[in-house]
C-alpha cells in the first residue's frame, strides 16, 4: 500500500505553490472489546522535502494526520532559478512506524 | 536579500558554502550577487544522501528540540504537550488577525478534516494539537528557510474538541485554538503503543 508521493510545485507570483500529497494509509490502531488489538498502527512518521539538497519541509506526525498525508506550503524561492524553464529538483523522503523509509525526486518545470 | 539569506542559513553551512562561493561572490556584480551565491551555495552542498532533517540550527526563537518533540508525542493531554514543547510557558495568543486556523466548525467525518493555516509573515514552524486525540499532538513541522501563507492539511479528530496550532514566524511563536464539533469520530481506537521514531 505504501508508494506513491506527489508533489505539484507551481508559481504564484514569486513565490513556489507547493502541494505534497503521499499514499499512505496512516492506519489508526484497532482494538476490540477484549482490548487485543485487531489492528495494528501504521503511520507515517516523518517527512522531509528537500529543494535542491537544502530541506525545505520536515515534519513529524503520529495518527493524527488523515489517511493519504496532504500538505500544501508556499515556499520563497529567493536565489533559485526563476528565469527560464530550468526544473526545480524536489527530493521526498519519509518513514514510517514499519521503518518502511523511502524516498522519491521529482524534478518540477513550475 | 543576501544579508537576510546570511542570517537564516547555519553557521556550519555558511562557512561550508563561503569557502567555495567566496571567490565568485567577490567578483560578482551587485546585481547578481544573490544569484552567484545560490549558485556557489549549490556546488558548496556535498554530494550523496540527504542531509539529517535538523542538521541547522533553528532558525526561528523558540523552536522545539527533536528530544522535545519525541517527548510530546507520548504525552496524553494537550496540555503537557503545551508543557513539554515549551517548558518556559504557554506561547503568548497571537494578535487578532495574525494567525488565523481555518477548520470546520461542524466536521461530519473526524477522520479527514481540512485544516488551514493563515499567518501574518514567514513561517518557520508549526505545531498542532488536538485536546481529545489519544495522542493530542498531530503536528510538528518545520520550514527551514521559511515558508509563506497558507498552509494546508489534513487532520484526524477522535471527538468534538479545540485545536490548537502555534505558529513559529521570525518573532517568535504564537498560538490561536478553535473548538471543532466532530460528528463521527475519526475511529481513533488508542495510541501506537511504543512506536518507534
Amino acid at each position: 500500500m505504501s508508494g506513491s508521493v506527489r508533489l505539484n510545485a507551481s508559481w504564484r507570483g514569486d513565490v513556489l505553490a507547493c502541494r505534497l500529497m503521499i499514499r499512505h494509509p496512516m492506519q489508526v490502531p484497532v482494538v476490540d472489546q477484549n482490548g487485543q488489538t485487531v489492528e495494528r498502527a501504521r503511520v507515517i512518521q516523518r517527512i522531509a522535502v528537500s529543494l535542491e539538497g537544502r530541506i525545505v519541509f520536515s515534519a513529524r506526525m503520529q495518527t493524527g494526520i488523515a489517511e493519504n498525508p496532504f500538505f500544501a506550503f508556499t515556499l520563497p524561492a529567493s536565489g533559485r532559478p526563476a528565469e527560464g524553464n530550468k526544473p526545480f529538483k524536489f527530493r521526498i523522503d519519509w518513514v514510517d512506524n514499519d521503518g518502511v523509509a523511502q524516498f522519491s525526486e521529482v524534478e518540477i518545470t513550475p | 536579500m543576501a544579508d537576510d539569506y546570511l542570517v537564516r542559513v547555519g553557521r556550519r553551512r555558511f562557512v561550508r558554502a563561503l569557502a567555495a562561493g567566496s571567490v565568485v561572490l567577490s567578483l560578482a556584480p551587485l546585481s547578481g550577487r544573490s544569484k552567484a551565491w545560490a549558485g556557489a551555495w549549490a556546488e558548496a552542498q556535498p554530494a550523496g544522501p540527504l542531509p539529517p532533517v535538523h542538521d541547522a540550527p533553528p532558525v526561528a526563537p523558540g523552536l522545539p528540540s527533536e528530544a522535545q518533540i519525541e517527548q510530546a508525542f507520548s504525552m496524553r493531554s494537550a496540555e503537557t504537550v503545551l508543557d513539554t514543547l515549551f517548558p518556559n510557558g504557554q506561547p503568548p495568543n497571537a494578535a487578532p488577525g495574525a494567525l488565523a486556523l481555518l477548520i470546520p466548525e461542524i466536521a461530519e467525518d473526524g477522520s479527514v478534516v481540512p485544516l488551514t493555516l493563515e499567518f501574518d509573515g514567514p513561517i518557520f514552524g508549526l505545531v498542532l494539537i488536538a485536546a481529545a486525540n489519544p495522542v493530542p499532538l498531530i503536528l510538528a513541522s518545520e520550514f527551514p528557510e521559511g515558508a509563506q501563507s497558507p498552509f494546508r492539511t489534513r487532520i484526524r479528530l477522535a471527538g468534538s474538541t479545540t485545536v490548537t496550532a502555534v505558529v513559529f514566524g521570525a518573532q517568535g511563536p504564537t498560538l490561536a485554538g478553535r473548538a471543532v464539533e466532530v460528528a463521527r469520530g475519526g475511529c481513533i481506537q488508542q495510541a501506537p503503543a511504543g512506536a518507534p521514531t
